[in-house]
């Protein structure tokens, strides 16, 4: 193809001949110069030269009018792209706006759809039928069906106001009635308690109520009655169902207004972003299905085995029950105390009225309910016989029977003023004599024998129902009689005495600072002065006896030392060094071995240098430690020993040396066992001592029951074993068996039943596995359970929270479709 | 019949009193204390206390000499015979020669306790045996409740009962040690307690914690047995016996004033031997120690003896209640009013003290010729154990036969502990005779009879008692090997590296010459067992509860998520608060950074 056929446009048209000419001028001056021709001379030679050089000016001229046309060509090129692009430009921006008006159109024919085809509430509202509202409205039957609606759903709207006001009122009218019914209630109640007053007034003044009960059942069922017949009350509800259905309509309106805006903007996202597809229901119930197999999984086996495996076992135990004993509720000691009153020489009516009348006297000298007497009348012969039988050592308890406190027998003796009464020491029997002329007759109510026998019973017993009366209530004020003195004493007495036990040892030990004396004759000491008294008390308790000597015992460095008082020519301790004296940490006092508490009896004999030995306030030489023992200070006869006159202790104390010190160590045991001073008689005494026993171990154990009852209610997380469920059966049966025993007045069986019970009490609440060991505090616990617990329980909870959110957005959804 | 019964009355009067006089006698007090130096300026002390009660006023609990606490733990424990020992350092057999009381009063180092109850069977026996350690440990303040089943046997030959007992009786003896117990002060103040003079009177106010438990060896004991005389008569025996070896210039040493903190010597106060070739400024070689040095008691305890016990039976030879063993040439100097007796051996001397006046002694430097010979001991015998390695090991006993003429029967006791689970099957036994030469034979050519009873974990320990003996002149090399087990994590001990204890083996000399058996205890032994590292149960659980955590989370994200496209999960994450959050960053960026953000 020729170029000319190619560059068709004209401007370009000089280039293509100027370009033609150039390449002429070219070949006519190639072939001026050409080789073969050239001249060999130099005159043509230099014309050649002369001629080339006029066809290259003419070449060159002609080169730079093709390179200006060149450039012109390129310039023009670019004008034209030029102008090509604006146009294309403009081209642009047009279809642009056409696809935005296409676009637009396209959505407003949306919209216009979606509003054609929008659900109206109005379309569900309740209306009422067309053809009622015609008749109702009859001016409206011409009217367009758009106007028709409208005015239906005005008067809808006018009606259901009209319910909302109806209601309102109501709602007042039942407050007011509620604030009546109020008012009436409390007029009711107090005209109850002005009743009651009726009543207690009317109790005391007039013995016969049944019209009064008939009274109390008036108000009552006027009351029901008036409750009843309260009619709006009942017609509430009603009216409430129906005025609530506006509330919900409201707020659909105002939803209503929202939702256009809310589908529009959609509509306008997927413009932006493509959401996913919406989950398929099988998806949805698989996920659902899964986080579901896994808290099944934890709560039905992971959580039971947690709570199996870390629960501790705590044992049932009656809690009520036993703070029902703790409480007193349960059982009332009471102490009747029978008293066998023998009349050898009397006849049968005048005893039985002798009897009557010191009843009568002694019912009215009592004061404490819990503590009282009941005469019986024996003949003499089984009286005596009773007497020998308690005298031997309250051994045998007649089963079914109360036990015999004492018996009286009635004496006559001439020549007597008046009674007079003859206690024996070593049994229990009160001999009476009085003068025969002073038998009562039957006629009187009141003799001065009768009295007598009377007060001297009251005198006998007077220490031990205070005793008695300041252990069931903690002190003495519900006695009148008793002296301010007499409640010291006990208080003091029962504060110093041990606490029961079954076994009891008695440790008796001779100390001295020096080497002598070392020996004593300590085993018939103990055979002649302590072993009846132990004999005596074995009912009770249990002893064991050891003694020791000890030398070299020094008093502590911190102790007061004993000071040498001129006046009395002795070495004294001052009162209130004497609880140093004993060196607890030097001396060994260590308690025996077995159950049981140790009473310590300390016989200390002093240095020569510091003999005698005495207490300053006093002139005393043998105090008690409460609740511990007693200590005695043994100032043997001092002989000389040496030629420098040097005074030494004797080397042996001999049987009869020991005797004060023993007999002071006697009544230290008895007063350490809680024995009150009075009687003078022992049997009686330790009678009375059973009696304290018996009521005091009740109280104890019963407390004791009361603690282990807060106990396990205050610490959740002790174990309570079944064989401290089991104690605590055992505690309480024995607990009413001996409350029965008391009551029947047997007992030595109280006693008994006491004891087991307060042995059992002690056991369950001193059981030693309800104190666990904490070895693995729960913080450590979950710090080391932490990276299992963490990684694994918050995917967990978290798909839990998340499944539940979508549950509860479904079902609004499905709430508010319909 | 008057004048009958006149001569009679005063007649009966006499022979009670003198009955009441013996009654007395059956209940008395003795006490004893010998010095006796040793090769390398050493001094044994052994002190011994004996008193008596009558077995009816002990069955009564009327206590006078006996310890009333420790009589009623013997009554309540049903024990009828009782030793109890408290031991610490090591006895120089090559340097000092036979042991004190031929080694009967000595236990190994730390407790050892046996004794002979009185029950109807095995398992009655253990429960009162229980007791009676749980109520000793109180009363001596020692571990001795932590004798459980796993440290008690039942040793069959090694011990025979010291007392007389009635053969209704069933007696059952129970041994029981405690060889990591260290003996100390705590356990010198009971013993103190229990004897008549408390430490205030006689040879027990010598005693001083401090010096005591400076010993280079120290051994206490406490002994109760029933003794019956010929008639039947029975009294009840408690002897206390404390034997300890003093350093001379240790206990010289003034302790508080001078020299509270031990220092080094200074280089002018050596005593070199300057014979030796050699010895130069730096260099030093310590002269033997000899026995001249003077000493006095007040020096070596601390204190002066405070007279003597006035309880002590002032009769016949039992007043003389200190001697001293050194040649009679040597000069002795004593407090004024005590009385020195010379004894025919030419190396006893003993001293008859006045009571509650000071005594001292006092011996000064003086050159002796003449030395005070020891006894040779019988046997020697060294436990050690072999081998290496966290499982495996082996137990090395040595016994060398001194005497070049006889050979030496004995019993071999050893009780090892649970853990330690020897292979009695690899018992071998080497003797080396005169020539020095070792040669294998089979261990039943030494051992004549095995009584053995295996362990079973946890519940009790081994019991190994050999009958065998050493020919003359010779050494009998035991080996056998063992295994150690591992233990439970709880079951070691706070300090689990320092290693296990185990008990001195006890060797019982069946020797027809002496009365009394001779006994001879060797050291006790550390075992190292394999010990964990112990966080390690918390790192499993750690460790474990990672992976479990790491798998579930792995396969309940796969259960549980939803799989969308990557353009999908930009739009779901859009709408999530995460994805709104972000947004918001991203357009704040923005604005900061000036940006136009219009599309347009």
């Amino acid at each position: 193809m020729a170029i000319s056929d190619i560059v068709a446009d004209e401007s370009l048209l000089p280039v293509l001949q100027t370009s033609a000419e150039t390449l002429a001028q070219c070949q006519a001056l190639l072939t001026l110069l050409n080789p073969d021709t050239l001249p060999n001379d130099g005159a043509k030679l230099r014309e050649l030269s002369l001629a080339s050089s006029k066809q290259q000016k003419l070449l060159f001229a002609l080169l730079a009018q093709l390179r200006g046309q060149n450039r012109d060509a390129i310039f023009r090129v670019r004008d034209t792209k030029q102008s090509t692009a604006e146009a294309r430009q403009e081209i642009d921006r047009l279809h642009l706006q056409l696809q935005n008006l296409y676009y637009e159109q396209k959505h407003l024919t949306g919209e216009i759809a979606a509003c054609e085809a929008y659900d109206h509430k109005y379309l569900s509202l309740p209306l009422i039928p067309v053809e009622e509202f015609l008749e109702l409205h009859p001016e409206h039957r011409e009217s367009s069906e758009h106007d028709l609606m409208i005015a239906r759903i005005e008067h809808e709207h006018a009606e259901r106001e009209k319910l909302e006001q109806a209601r309102q009122e109501l709602l007042k009218r039942k407050q007011g009635l509620i604030a009546e019914n109020k008012k009436r209630k409390n007029d009711l109640a107090n005209l109850d308690q002005d009743l009651e007053k009726f009543i207690d007034v009317c109790h005391s003044a007039c013995p016969s109520l049944p019209w009064m009960s008939l009274l109390i059942i008036g108000p009552g069922a006027g009351v029901h009655f008036r409750s009843l017949a309260s009619p709006p009350g009942y017609q509430l509800p009603p009216t409430i169902d129906l005025s609530a259905k506006h509330v919900p309509t409201m707020t659909t309106k105002t939803g209503d207004q929202e939702s256009p805006q809310a589908s529009a903007s959609q509509l306008d996202q997927p413009s932006v972003k493509r959401a996913p597809p919406p989950e398929t229901p099988a998806a949805l119930q698989t996920r659902f299905r899964v986080i579901a197999a896994f808290w099944a999984v934890i709560i039905f086996l992971g959580f039971p085995i947690w709570w199996k495996t870390t629960s501790i076992y705590r044992a049932s135990l009656p809690i009520e029950e036993m703070v029902d004993w703790a409480d007193g509720k349960a059982c009332r000691p009471v102490f009747p105390l029978e008293i066998h009153l023998a009349t050898p020489s009397m006849q049968s009516l005048e005893a039985q009225n002798l009897l009557r009348t010191t009843q009568h006297t002694l019912d009215d000298l009592n004061e404490f309910a819990a503590h009282h007497l009941r005469l019986k009348l024996t003949d003499g012969s089984t009286a005596a016989h009773n007497g020998e039988e308690s005298a031997d050592g309250l051994r045998y308890i007649p089963e079914g029977t109360a036990d015999t406190a004492l018996t009286v027998r009635l004496l006559p003796q001439e020549g007597l003023a008046g009674p007079r009464s003859e206690l024996h020491a070593a049994t229990t029997q009160l001999d009476i004599f009085y003068p025969p002329n002073q038998v009562p007759v039957p006629s009187s109510s009141n003799s001065p024998l009768s009295a007598f026998i009377a007060a001297e019973l009251q005198r006998l017993y007077s220490e031990e129902k205070a005793t008695i009366a300041y252990i069931l209530s903690g002190n003495t004020a519900g006695l009148d009689s008793t002296s301010p003195q007499l409640a010291e004493e006990i208080d003091r007495r029962l504060r110093r005495s041990m606490k029961y036990a079954e076994t009891y040892h008695l440790s008796f030990s001779l100390f001295t600072p020096g080497s002598e004396p070392s020996s004593w004759d300590i085993e018939a000491a103990v055979n002649e002065y302590v072993s009846p008294l132990l004999q005596a008390f074995s009912p009770i308790s249990n002893f064991t006896v050891d003694t020791q000597v000890q030398l070299y015992a020094n008093f502590a460095p911190t102790a007061p030392k004993p000071e040498y008082d001129e006046t009395e020519a002795a070495w004294t301790l001052k009162k209130e060094g004497l609880s140093a004296f004993v060196n607890a940490a030097e001396w060994p006092l260590n308690p025996s071995i077995g159950s049981g508490p140790t009473i310590n009896f300390i016989l200390y004999v002093p240095d020569p240098s510091q003999s005698p030995l005495i207490i300053k306030e006093n002139r005393a030489s043998s105090w008690i430690v409460p609740q511990w023992g007693g200590v005695f200070l043994l100032n043997p006869p001092l002989s000389h020993t040496d030629d420098q006159g040097g005074l030494s202790n004797p080397a042996h104390l001999s049987q009869d040396s020991l005797r004060p010190a023993f007999m002071t160590f006697s009544h230290q045991l008895l007063t350490l066992l809680g024995t009150p001073s009075t009687p003078a008689s022992l049997p009686l005494r330790l009678q009375t001592s059973t009696r304290i026993r018996a009521a005091s171990l009740l109280l104890s154990a019963s407390s004791t029951m009361g603690s282990l009852a807060r106990l396990t209610e205050s610490l959740p997380s002790i174990p309570i074993p079944a064989t401290v469920a089991t104690s605590v059966t055992t505690t309480l049966s024995h607990l009413s068996s001996s409350c029965a025993h008391l009551r029947e007045g047997r007992f030595g069986a109280a006693l008994a039943s006491a004891r087991v019970a307060e042995t059992e009490a002690e056991r369950s609440f001193f059981e030693k596995s309800m104190v666990g060991q904490v070895y693995f505090p729960d913080e450590h616990k979950v710090a080391v359970y932490l990276p299992l617990l963490g990684p694994i329980g918050v995917p967990l909870v978290v798909g839990l929270l998340k499944e539940l959110k979508r549950i509860a957005a479904r079902r609004k959804a499905k709430g508010a479709a319909p | 019949m008057t004048v009958l019964s006149l001569f009679s009355l005063p007649f009966v009067a006499l022979i009670l009193s003198l009955w009441s006089s013996s009654a007395f006698a059956s209940s008395d007090y003795h006490e004893h204390l010998l010095l006796h130096p040793l090769p390398q300026s050493s001094l044994l002390a052994s002190f011994n206390f004996r008193s008596n009660t009558s077995q009816q006023s002990f069955d009564q609990q009327h206590f006078r000499y006996l310890p009333r606490a420790l009589g009623q733990i013997l009554q309540h424990a049903h024990t009828k015979e009782l030793h109890l020992r408290f031991t610490t350092g090591i006895w120089d057999a090559e340097s000092w020669g036979s042991r004190p009381w031929n080694g009967s009063k000595e236990g190994g180092t730390g407790v050892e306790l046996w004794a002979w109850i009185d029950a109807p069977d095995d398992e009655a026996a253990f429960a009162k045996w229980v007791t009676l350690t749980q109520s000793l440990s109180g009363l001596f303040c020692a571990s001795l409740n932590f004798v459980d089943s796993t440290r008690t046997t039942r040793p069959v030959v090694s011990f025979e009962p010291a007392g007389d007992h009635s053969a209704a009786d069933q007696l059952h003896l129970l041994h029981g040690t405690l060889p990591g117990e260290v003996v100390c002060t705590e356990n010198l103040t009971p013993f103190l307690k229990l004897l008549p003079c408390k430490g205030k009177a006689g040879i027990s106010s010598l005693f001083d914690g401090h010096k005591l438990f400076d010993a280079a060896w120290q051994s206490m004991s406490v002994d109760i047995q029933p003794v019956c005389s010929a008639n039947g008569e029975c009294v009840v025996q408690i002897e206390q016996t404390v034997d300890m070896v003093l350093d001379i210039d240790r206990s010289k040493r003034s302790r508080y004033l001078a020299n509270p903190i031990p220092r080094p010597v200074p280089n002018e106060q050596l005593v070199c031997d300057t014979s030796k070739p050699y010895n130069s400024d730096d260099t030093c070689y310590p002269l033997e120690k000899t026995n001249d040095k003077a000493w006095s008691l007040t020096e070596i305890f601390g204190r002066s003896l405070n007279g003597v016990c006035p309880l002590t039976e002032l009769d016949g030879s039992s007043d003389q209640s200190v001697c001293l063993r050194v040649p009679h040439e040597r000069g002795v100097f004593i407090s004024e009013e005590a009385e020195e007796i010379k004894k025919d051996d030419g190396f006893t001397r003993c001293f008859k003290l006045a009571p509650s006046v000071p005594f001292d002694l006092s011996i000064p430097q003086q050159p002796v010729n003449t030395e005070v010979p020891l006894d040779e001991p019988v046997l020697h015998a060294e436990r050690t154990i072999v081998g290496h390695g966290q499982e495996r090991g082996g137990m090395r006993i040595i016994f060398g036969n001194p005497s070049n003429t006889s050979a030496v029967d004995f019993i071999y006791f050893e009780s090892l502990p649970w853990f330690l689970r020897p292979y009695i099957h690899t018992l071998h036994a080497t003797i080396t005779g005169h020539d020095g030469v070792p040669r294998e034979v089979p261990a039943s050519e030494i051992v004549k009879e095995t009584y053995y009873r295996p362990a079973i974990d946890r519940e009790r320990g081994t019991q190994l008692e050999l009958a065998l003996f050493v020919p003359a002149a010779s050494t009998v090399t035991l080996t056998y090997d063992f295994e150690k087990a591992i233990l439970r994590y709880t079951e070691y001990p706070p300090d689990a590296n320092r290693g296990f204890n185990v008990a001195p083996a006890v060797i019982r000399i069946l020797d027809t010459a002496h009365d009394a058996p001779i006994y001879i205890r060797s050291t006790s032994l550390l075992l190292q067992l394999p010990t964990p590292d112990f966080s390690m149960p918390y790192n499993v659980i750690i460790l474990t509860s990672t992976v479990i955590a790491l798998a579930f989370g792995t396969i309940f994200n796969i259960l549980v998520r939803r799989i969308v496209t990557l353009d999908e999960a930009a739009a779901l994450g859009a709408q999530t608060l995460k994805g709104r959050l972000l947004g918001k960053f991203v357009a704040i960026r923005d604005r900061l950074r000036g940006k136009d953000t219009k599309v347009e």
